[in-house]
């Protein structure tokens, strides 16, 4: 029995060596070469190596709402004051039962118009559609049968007029220049199909006409310790998988889409309940399968700034769609896995987000259980393991931190010695607690899924400090 | 084995460790940079106002002046103080007296052409901010310039066609073009057609010149050149429309022909266009979409009769900008009637939709 036990925690032991010397090198590399893209990025723009131009290409923004009645109207002003020559908005109001849409219509004197509407992607019917123009800007309000906010983004590219959408959403504020900064990588590059920006938590900033006035790590601690994951999660995977076009997320919260593409694609799935991933993955399979010469990127200087979850239950039911959404689009598309035409696309993105996302919570949970049955058969040294977790949690730290400050550095943002004193010990607590906390969530997640999909994300919405 | 990986992780934390160290040397930096900077602006803007002041300058003060902006850092404070005196005024003479330091440039570019694609972006925004690019190619800096073209970093080669644009002679921009074409670089076409559009010279003798060459161009940069034409030249109808009737024609060669007549009216091709719209199910539905679109431009009984056509297509964008057109050209006159009696529904409702929308537009 003893010599099974040993034999079979052996087992375990080179399982884990792999698997954490796997994972620690792909979060330093991703780290090292973030940071390194972050400061190349500002050299580059100190050294006027930026396009000069007035006018890029002609952009729908997409705002899918349900129930966004008191950040709608905010949302839509901040979406006025962007910094580009020539786009529109469209807001599609996905069934509310609050005053969404009669918010819209009386603040900004939308008329009703009878529009046909080209439904080049299924999704549900129309009610009514209105329409305004504010600073020589085409708002479009379309209010529909509830379908979800797939089936509402279906609706939103469906009535958009123009060549590139964006979609954004109803809780969420863009900078001035965000436009400006998500359309470049078109113009650098015309293979660009899509195109995802920086999302950043707004509950500590006070934006002033689109330009951030001040700074600061929000006060509620569930909320900054979002900050610091954020930071991370952005540094760690997105800007690194972005060197090799293999990005598979997008956030719904923000991003450039080439409408015609999408279409081809097959738009939103309204099947599940990641659409933000499953439609990246799906247009990587798409153009992978078609020979389609294209890129995916990835821009850290588009900043969209989004309500983050005020309170645990509401953080916990956001990840725990998160983790559905990752477990369809991965399942979806496990065909990708080391196949030829996805290239190294295929193989290291689709097996991180295997591994290191999508089972890491069970092998958490089954590395746990391993000690305690270490603890049991007496095989294991405390002293070393103790020592181990903590070097391993201090790496940990380090990383949330250097993702942290080269972010406020590079991005030219202040905060104060309080505030970087603040984030070195929640990056503590962000590993200990948080993640702890979201890893069992993760676990729990795809029990009982099926029941409730197609259904909005609600989460408590504070008004914006904005002006 | 665990050992290894216990070994692993502390080298990987003492590099991040460094990489914390450098973010904090670097805001250090940027601290004493916002420090000492204001300083040595100030100390450059007397400098250069003491220069222009003496227009002539001597042999050590060239120099000098070489020495200080071989050096980024040092080209970076000197373009920032000449914006500053530029916009507190003092645009012709500073203007001027950096024209008579033009051999400094031709000395500094030899230099910054061995530096890296930024330095050498950020050279060619010196020149471009300055116009310091000559008419021909007997100047050196234009030499450099048209050698940065052919660089990979797309904003290397904007700034140096930029610096192009802003002084040199229609045949420079050419060569431009024929050298990336060389080098199969595909600049971007929007870049291409707004760039050219800011060209400072005549711009009727650049397109001219750009379509002595033609055939020397792909394409992809006929579509570009075709689209700054349509900004910028309304002479090049008759020869665009004979192009579009050529059959081996590039696709998005004549879609852009097609543009242009919309906003360049050659009355030849207005029988050409309604042939396109009326016949919508032979061709692919973007040329009767664009060619419908185009018609609002050559008003007429066969005109108003081909869009009538054009509104029972099955394509969407067909009738759209069929509709559109109609009532531009119909203005007040009811144009539903006629589609009514012909009982098509989807034609009904998009000519409704646009007539109030239009009527929308013109009551506020």
């Amino acid at each position: 029995m003893m010599d099974a036990i040993k034999i079979f925690l052996f087992g375990v032991d080179i399982f884990f060596v792999v698997y954490l010397i796997g994972y620690s090198s792909f979060l330093f590399l991703s780290v090292l070469w973030g940071s390194n893209r972050l400061y190349t990025e500002r050299m580059n723009e100190k050294l006027k190596n930026s396009l000069h131009q007035d006018f890029y290409i002609p952009i729908s923004i997409i705002v899918p709402a349900h129930n966004e009645e008191i950040t709608v109207v905010d949302t839509v002003c901040t979406l006025l004051k962007q910094d580009y020559k020539l786009y529109e908005i469209v807001i599609v109001d996905d069934g509310s039962e609050d005053h969404t849409a009669k918010r819209l219509i009386e603040y900004f004197h939308m008329y009703k118009i009878d529009r046909p509407v080209r439904k080049r992607i299924p999704c549900k019917k129309e009610l009514a559609v209105y329409e305004a123009k504010e600073g020589g800007i085409q708002l479009t309000l379309v209010m529909k049968e509830n379908g979800g906010k797939a089936d509402t983004l279906n609706m939103g590219i469906n009535i958009s007029r123009f060549p590139y959408f964006i979609c954004i959403d109803a809780d969420s504020m863009l900078q001035r220049d965000s436009l400006r900064e998500i359309a470049k990588p078109v113009l650098e590059d015309n293979r660009t199909i899509a195109c995802g920006g920086q999302v950043r938590v707004s509950n500590g900033v006070r934006l002033i006409d689109g330009r951030v006035q001040d700074y600061s790590l929000p006060k509620k601690i569930i909320i900054a310790l979002q900050v610091l994951e954020y930071d991370r999660s952005f540094m760690a995977s997105r800007i690194f998988m972005d060197s090799f076009n293999g990005n598979l997320i997008i956030s719904g919260a923000f991003g450039l889409f080439e409408k015609n593409t999408v279409v081809l694609a097959g738009g939103y799935d309204n099947s599940t309940m990641g659409e933000d991933m499953e439609l990246v993955v799906k247009l990587h399979a798409f153009c992978r399968l078609n020979h389609l010469d294209y890129r995916i990127r990835y821009t850290p200087d588009a900043v969209c700034w989004s309500q983050a979850p005020g309170n645990l239950p509401d953080l916990m039911r956001q990840r725990r769609r998160w983790h559905i959404g990752l477990y369809e689009s991965l399942t979806k598309y496990k065909a990708a896995v080391g196949r030829k035409e996805y290239g190294i696309m295929g193989t290291v993105s689709f097996l991180y987000f295997w591994i290191y996302e999508l089972l890491s919570p069970y092998i958490e949970i089954f590395g746990i259980l391993t000690i305690i049955l270490s603890f049991w058969a007496n095989l294991i040294n405390v002293p070393f393991m103790l020592l181990f977790f903590a070097v391993y949690a201090l790496f940990g730290c380090t990383l949330t931190l250097v993702a942290f400050f080269s972010r406020i550095h590079t991005q030219q943002l202040h905060i104060t010695v309080w505030d970087g004193v603040k984030a070195i010990l929640l990056s503590g607590f962000e590993l200990v607690g948080l993640r702890f906390i979201l890893m069992l969530v993760r676990v729990n997640a795809l029990l009982g899924y099926q029941k409730n999909k197609n259904v909005w994300g609600e989460k408590e919405r504070y008004r914006h400090n904005r002006e | 084995m665990v050992l290894r990986v216990d070994n692993l992780i502390y080298v990987y934390m003492a590099l991040c460790a460094c990489l914390l160290l450098f973010n904090l040397a670097y805001t250090g930096r940027r601290r004493l940079g916002d420090i000492r900077n204001p300083s040595k602006t100030r100390w450059w803007n007397a400098y250069l106002i003491k220069m222009i002041a003496e227009e002539a300058m001597t042999e050590t003060q060239m120099k000098r002046l070489t020495k200080r902006i071989s050096r980024v850092s040092g080209l970076q404070v000197f373009q920032e103080t000449v914006e500053k005196l530029i916009a507190e005024g003092g645009q012709t003479r500073t203007r001027s007296w950096i024209q008579s330091i033009h051999p400094i440039f031709v000395k500094i570019g030899s230099r910054y052409l061995k530096k890296g694609v930024m330095e050498k972006a950020y050279y060619a925004y010196v020149i471009w901010q300055n116009r310091l690019c000559g008419e021909t190619e007997q100047d050196a800096v234009v030499r450099y310039m048209l050698q940065l073209t052919g660089e990979h970093s797309i904003y290397c080669r904007e700034n140096a066609l930029q610096a192009i644009y802003s002084a040199s002679s229609s045949e420079v921009v050419v060569k431009a073009f024929k050298m990336m074409q060389r080098h199969q670089i595909e600049h971007s076409q929007k870049l291409v057609t707004d760039g050219l559009a800011a060209f400072q010279g005549n711009k009727e003798e650049l397109a001219a010149a750009l379509w002595r060459e033609w055939d020397k161009f792909s394409p992809y940069y006929q579509t570009a050149f075709i689209n700054f034409m349509r900004l910028s030249v309304d002479c090049f109808g008759e020869r665009l429309l004979n192009l579009f009737k050529i059959p081996e024609t590039d696709r998005e060669v004549k879609f852009a022909v097609i543009r242009y007549l919309r906003r360049h009216k050659c009355e030849d091709a207005a029988p050409v266009l309604q042939k396109l719209v009326r016949e919508w199910e032979v061709e692919d539905w973007e040329f009767p979409a664009l060619a419908a679109s185009a018609l609002e431009n050559y008003p007429s009984e066969e005109t108003v009769q081909a869009l009538y056509e054009g509104m029972h297509s099955t394509y969407w964008y067909v009738r759209s900008n069929a509709s559109d057109s109609l009532i531009r050209i119909a203005g007040k006159h009811n144009v539903l009637d006629e589609v009514l009696l012909k009982n098509d529904r989807y034609a009904i409702d998009m000519l409704r939709y646009k007539q109030e929308q239009w009527k929308g537009e013109m009551s506020g």
